[in-house]
């Protein structure tokens, strides 16, 4: 660690690291656009200039060496005039079309125009060099050359993180523009990343497209429950007046499980994770009824899907009726696993087969009473068929349900990643169906309450 | 016929691949002999190159797009690109493009009927001190007025009537 001197304050950080992110730490943002720590530094955008004392020129914050008792300034006269220059440069063909553009709100190009520029455009509409405004390049990936500032990231997080090279930068000056090689289109499974990356709206993303403004949208920290990798994400919802509350899209959070990225499996599966509109508390009603007269005829199978929480509320469940408690968490689908890339997609399509190991429910069914309760979360029951039962009933968070419950989304729960890290996942809103620790609690007749101490050997 | 390298043209390029440690350094060199020899490199001729020198062919076609020299299709024997920078322009070279496609009737970009003038245009030469200037193929033309690019014209006209 060395010290800095920003704007006469000093600062502690690491001469290793680049000085956008140390600073960032410091919650101090010096604007860019090609920077990115994933892709690292390209150093062709200029957005980042700042005035460094003893220099005589503005030097680029992001390809800067930190040195010890270096002195910058990013908010001095020179600096804010650089800023202005590389905006007004950046808007001489940009088609100002922000009222229509579905990055307006999270856009860093909006955010610095108002901040440092706020000038008018000396190029007017009609002069401006015209592009394609609605490109499909595959995977749910819609390309506005537009608004492109051409930074590079999205061409370099195809050949740095997913090697597939699909992107590239085609034509010179004002010209150029990202392009597909020979209109082949971007076919890689974490192609929905490149519309993150894109710190402008010339990226955006065909399925969350024109659906939602982005200030509606509250944001929860959750975790991924597609597979055992656990990335963490945020999960961007509304509720509209007189109206339930929807999930509108997944997005990766920067964590140190999956970095700054997901997977478009994950990325997608907020499709079968909304509420579904069901009352099936009369059900739950008989159940509970049934079971405490004839509780040894059932037996319990729990899969991989389900939170440590629920896991340990069913063990109790299951011990104060006696009854047969079993895991599945035979989720595999080896395709889904990355030869090349990021790697992140492990083949185990649930996310806490490791809790289920750990809380000792990996036991394979093997008497057969005659009645089952399936308890599963996640989108389908498919692997129910193979249980010969003369009842089973299907606990679960989707349509195929016999009893619908809350989903992995709309609870807060714990799960152990493929590596054994304990992940916490918020729950996003209230749900209108009960959660699994709910259903728990009124089979049993009186509320499971859940030992923390359980998850203190975890962490 | 599809554009394949010779024997030697191959060597060249390995030798290169020797020295450098970036395989994208013989992109240049890889288009320029495809070029030179064939007149234009089209989409097929770089799964060519890729598939010969091993070089993801986006690359070779990030730097066809940022090049004016390269042509993507076939251009007349005499290819004229006139400099648009800024010097040449303060110096006239749209008097002198115009006086260039009335002559050919043609506009920039285009190819005569008869195979003979392409017209297109460039970056800087970095002839300015010449300014307006162009190419002629591989020669460099400076001092361009509407007279010197009509007599140019004329004496290429005549030399290939003749024969
Ligand atoms: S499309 Fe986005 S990420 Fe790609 S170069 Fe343009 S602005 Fe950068
Ligand atoms: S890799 Fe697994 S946990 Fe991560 S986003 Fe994809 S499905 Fe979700
Ligand atoms: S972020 Fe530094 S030049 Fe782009
Ligand atoms: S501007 Fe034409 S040669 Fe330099």
């Amino acid at each position: 660690m060395v010290e800095i001197i920003v704007d006469g304050e000093k600062f502690s950080v690491n001469e290793k690291g680049n000085l956008i992110t140390e600073l960032k730490k410091h919650n101090i943002e010096i604007p860019h656009f090609c920077y990115h720590e994933a892709l690292g530094v390209s150093g062709n955008c200029r957005m980042c200039l700042i005035e460094v004392v003893g220099q005589k020129r503005p030097q680029i914050a992001c390809d800067t060496p930190i040195k010890e008792g270096m002195e910058i300034k990013i908010n001095s006269d020179l600096t804010r005039a650089v800023q202005r220059g590389i905006l007004e440069l950046e808007f001489i063909n940009h088609p100002l079309d922000c009222p229509v553009c579905d990055q307006a709100g999270e856009c860093d190009l909006q955010e610095y125009y108002m901040k440092f520029d706020k000038q008018d455009s000396q190029v007017s509409l009609a002069d401006k060099v015209r592009k394609y405004k609605r490109e499909d390049f595959g995977s749910g990936v819609i390309h506005d050359a537009e608004r492109c500032v051409l930074c590079r990231r999205c061409v370099r997080f195809t050949q740095l993180c997913t090697n597939s090279y699909e992107l590239a930068v085609g034509g010179r000056g004002e010209h150029s523009h990202i392009m597909l090689m020979n209109g082949k289109k971007i076919d890689n499974p974490y192609a929905g990343n490149i519309v993150d990356v894109c710190p402008v709206g010339a990226m955006t993303s065909a399925d969350f497209r024109f659906k939602k403004r982005v200030w509606h949208l509250q944001k929860t920290p959750a975790i991924c429950q597609g597979c055992e990798r656990g990335c963490a994400i945020w999960v961007d919802s509304n509720k509209a007046k007189y109206q339930d509350s929807i999930i509108y899209r997944f997005r990766p959070r920067e964590n140190s499980v999956n970095g700054y990225f997901i997977c478009d499996y994950g990325r997608y599966s907020y499709k079968d994770e909304q509420i579904i509109k069901r009352d099936d508390s009369a059900k739950i009603s008989a159940l509970a009824l049934d079971l405490r007269s004839n509780a040894s005829k059932y037996d319990i199978l729990v899969s991989s899907s389900l939170s440590i929480e629920e896991m340990s509320a069913l063990k109790t469940l299951a011990s104060k009726f006696n009854m047969g408690l079993y895991g599945f968490s035979d989720f595999r689908d080896e395709s889904f696993q990355d030869e090349i890339g990021l790697k992140l997609r492990v083949p185990n399509k649930t996310a806490n087969r490791i809790g289920l190991i750990k809380l000792g429910l990996d036991k394979n069914l093997d008497k057969k009473s005659s009645n089952l309760i399936i308890f599963h979360l996640g989108k389908d029951f498919e692997f129910a068929s193979k249980f010969e039962f003369d009842n089973v009933i299907k606990i679960g968070s989707n349509q195929d349900a016999d009893i619908v419950c809350a989903s992995s989304y709309h609870r807060d729960g714990h799960t152990l990643n493929i590596d054994e890290k304990l992940r916490f996942s918020k729950g996003v809103f209230e749900p209108i169906s009960p959660k699994i620790c709910d259903i728990v609690s009124e089979l049993m007749g009186q509320r499971v309450e859940f030992d923390i101490n359980i998850l203190k050997a975890f962490a | 016929m599809s554009f394949e390298f010779t024997k030697d043209e191959l060597e060249r390029l390995d030798d290169l691949r020797n020295k450098v440690d970036d395989d994208r350094a013989l992109v240049l060199p890889a288009l320029w002999i495809l070029q030179r020899r064939q007149g234009f490199i089209s989409s097929e001729d770089i799964l060519y190159l890729e598939k010969t020198l091993g070089i993801r062919a986006i690359f070779f076609a990030e730097v066809m797009g940022f090049y004016s020299m390269f042509n993507e299709s076939a251009k007349g024997k005499y290819e004229l690109k006139f400099c648009k920078t800024i010097t040449c322009k303060l110096r006239g070279s749209d008097e002198v493009i115009k006086a260039a496609e009335d002559l050919l009737g043609i506009k920039m970009g285009e190819t005569t009927s008869d195979g003979l003038f392409s017209i297109g245009e460039s970056e800087c030469l970095g002839y300015c001190e010449k300014a307006p200037c162009m190419l002629c193929n591989l020669d460099q033309i400076g001092d361009l007025t509407k007279e010197s690019i009509t007599e140019l014209i004329d004496r290429l006209r005549r030399e290939n009537a003749s024969r």
